[in-house]
């Protein structure tokens, strides 16, 4: 009679930031733990746990989640971008180039989340209004509170992103 | 009849936002050291009382669990912190320590003053 209870652990292979990874995970191993404990990125934060700050947003298959809530072997198979993977080596992502002129990092414990989101935001949307950009963020949280130069940075990346098209 | 103004009226860029824009910050809670414990912390369920006891054996006798750290075990340092004024307590103390002596609510020190346990 085949063992027919849940196993404790599968082998899930996902791509991280381009990198093919291929490891074995507890059936309830979150995202968010995978990629801080076992793989080191410690870029996508935990906080609220719940999944409603956003500080650990991370980009499955382009689609932000909340890698708190979202099961290590739900990415089996699929492609994780987290904020570590946005620059292209020494070459910032337009996001971060403009977060960082517009003063959108203040503590910073949500800028991982924040361009996560706002990524996911640009790809499917390249010259977001700032009411559009409003409500995409509204799953991340900044208690510094600094959402005025978030939206700033955003829309302003957005219409340069146009305008170079 | 003044030199051209450097930083007043410009956007000076903040000396960590590219470590933050790349995920390369670390934060207390990236940190991992060797033999490094992690804690528990015991909050009171009112939102204002005295300690009049505390009791760490159930605590202290759940597997794995290699300290019980209360007001009490504080003497050897100062239990007060703050960026400003030294006003905030590491952990909830109360006059006497964590024997609760009488459980007087605690007098929270000045600042450069000595603590009142």
């Amino acid at each position: 009679v085949p063992d027919t209870r849940t196993p404790s652990s599968f082998s899930v292979s996902l791509g991280v930031n381009g990198r093919r990874v291929t490891l074995d995970v507890p059936a309830h191993a979150l995202l968010l733990d995978v990629l801080r404990d076992r793989l080191g990125l410690k870029g996508a934060k935990r906080s609220c746990d719940i999944q409603v700050c956003g500080a650990c947003t991370v980009l499955v298959d382009g689609a932000p989640v909340s890698a708190c809530t979202f099961l290590a072997v739900e990415a089996d198979g699929r492609e994780v971008l987290t904020v570590e993977g946005l620059a292209d080596g020494d070459r910032l992502d337009p996001l971060q180039e403009a977060f960082m002129k517009h003063g959108a990092v203040q503590c910073g414990f949500c800028t991982s989340g924040m361009l996560m989101s706002a990524k996911a935001l640009l790809a499917e949307d390249p010259a977001p209004t700032p009411e559009r950009v409003i409500h995409y963020l509204r799953g991340n949280l900044c208690r510094c509170t600094g959402y005025r130069k978030l939206v700033d940075a955003i829309v302003a990346c957005g219409t340069a992103h146009g305008d170079n098209a | 009849v003044s030199a051209p103004l450097r930083v007043v009226g410009h956007s000076v860029p903040r000396t960590d936002a590219l470590e933050k824009v790349t995920g390369r910050a670390r934060y207390v809670t990236d940190l991992e050291l060797p033999g490094m414990l992690h804690a528990k912390l015991v909050r009171s369920p009112y939102a204002h009382a005295r300690i009049v006891r505390l009791d760490p054996r159930a605590a202290a006798a759940v597997p794995g669990v290699r300290a019980v750290v209360g007001c009490g075990d504080l003497s050897g340092c100062d239990p007060f912190f703050g960026p400003a004024f030294r006003d905030r307590p590491i952990l909830a103390v109360v006059r006497g320590g964590a024997g609760g002596r009488g459980g007087r609510r605690h007098r929270r020190r000045r600042a450069g003053g000595r603590c009142s346990r």
